[in-house]
């Protein structure tokens, strides 16, 4: 089960302090979305005292809408270009978004027909933050939580490295493996998990299945504000690696 | 002292007719094939793979898909699958079991050998009574309409006591 979003019920997930916001760092998840349109947002990393600084991915721009990853530092913006469009409701995206540096920042994207996208912004673009928030389903800065999304997401993961070595475009062998086999599938990834989450447990907290977290970070948590409930999750194939399954190798 | 060692059964040919099966851009109809009956063939896991060939000129950026469905008492298949060689809209695709996605290029008639998969993992560890492949696919296209250019097999594992 995933986690569903209800915008009309002001539904999203929180945390204060986000536990990483240093460059590089990955995040990735599964996201079906139900009702998208203008500027409503799926995750981001926002300053708790002021609206300037900010790293968040939205959907924008009509309907079906586009992706935008913004990064926000001290009220200026930089978004990675060409914006990607929202296939369609009803429909599962496997979204990754990679923060290499202040002048690298990637959005892929495969989407529910096979095909893959990919875009990059590098313009010098560094947020600060004092005390970072970190939200699934909505905006939130000193304005307050805004901008609810409708969807369900599923088998996020937070990594502190970029997944790619070299910072260019993520190979598509690489972004299906990662939608298809899951994070644990790659072996050299593990070690790097800060934090992932199936979100196959039930609300209120997710925590009962498919929980893990390391890389020094210990136990990761979420308040789930206005009662975010389970939805259906992503077909996955038989072979995805769960936190649990199995050894892996790291050839260092 | 008797010791349980794994042995490979008799590799199995699938009835699936994947010849020229039509494109569906929903990635929801598509071509079940004959279920194989596991209460017979008494395997506690089967490997499972094949060739699927894509048509003449597909849309590049596409997917073939390869599910299994299976039958908790040999009667009745998940997804409403008849357990026959026929087209199948499954009354919802995630009832059944995804085994891979297979990307597509705009190549024709471009052969893909999938697998192995192993069917009991697909199904949390157990194999089902009975149980099946279903295929759907976007490329835009029918798939290749020569029969012998596609194929699903599958070798049943079992244990030997020695």
């Amino acid at each position: 089960m995933g986690i569903k979003l209800v915008a009309a019920s002001t539904q999203f997930l929180n945390r204060t302090p986000a536990p990483l916001t240093a460059y590089p760092y990955t995040v990735a998840f599964w996201f079906f979305f139900t009702n998208n349109a203008n500027y409503k947002f799926l995750w981001g990393i926002y300053e708790t005292a002021d609206a300037n600084n900010k790293i968040a991915l939205y959907t924008d721009n009509g309907f079906p809408s586009s992706f935008q990853l913004q990064s926000q530092a001290a009220g200026t913006s930089a978004f990675v270009s060409p914006a990607m469009q929202v296939t369609a409701d009803n429909s599962w995206h496997y979204v990754v978004i990679r923060l290499v540096s202040n002048t690298n920042r990637w959005l892929s994207v495969l989407y529910p027909s096979g095909a893959s996208s990919h875009t990059q912004n590098v313009t010098s673009n560094a947020p600060a933050y004092t005390t970072p928030r970190e939200a699934i389903g909505a905006y939130w800065n000193s304005d307050g939580p805004l901008y609810y999304h409708n969807g369900i997401m599923a088998e996020f993961v937070k990594i502190n490295a970029d997944i790619q070595a070299d910072g260019a475009q993520l190979q598509d062998w690489m972004l299906r493996q990662l939608a298809y086999q899951g994070p644990f599938s790659v072996p050299h990834l593990r070690k790097n998990i800060i934090e992932y989450r199936s979100f196959r447990g039930g609300p209120p907290d997710f925590e009962e299945a498919g929980v893990a977290w390391g890389a020094g970070k210990g136990p990761q948590f979420w308040t789930n504000t206005n009662s975010v409930q389970a939805g259906p999750h992503p077909p996955l194939a038989g072979n995805y690696r769960r936190p649990g399954d199995g050894f892996a190798v790291v050839i260092v | 002292m008797v010791t349980a060692t794994p042995t490979f059964g008799s590799v199995t040919t699938h009835t699936i007719t994947l010849a020229s099966l039509a494109s569906d851009t929903n990635l929801v109809a598509g071509r079940a094939g004959t279920a194989i009956d596991n209460v017979s063939e008494d395997a506690v896991d089967a490997m499972v793979g094949g060739i699927v060939t894509t048509g003449t000129t597909p849309t590049t950026a596409r997917q073939i898909e390869a599910w299994v469905y299976g039958s908790y008492d040999g009667t009745t298949y998940s997804g409403a699958a008849t357990g026959t060689d026929a087209n199948l809209t499954p009354s919802e695709k995630t009832l059944l079991k995804l085994l891979t996605v297979i990307p597509t290029v705009a190549t024709s008639n471009k052969a893909y050998q999938w697998g192995p998969f192993s069917v009991a993992q697909a199904f949390g560890g157990t194999m089902p009574r009975k149980w099946g492949v279903f295929f759907v696919h976007n490329t835009g296209v029918n798939l290749n309409s020569t029969g012998g250019n596609h194929e699903v097999k599958h070798t049943p594992i079992k244990y030997d006591s020695v």
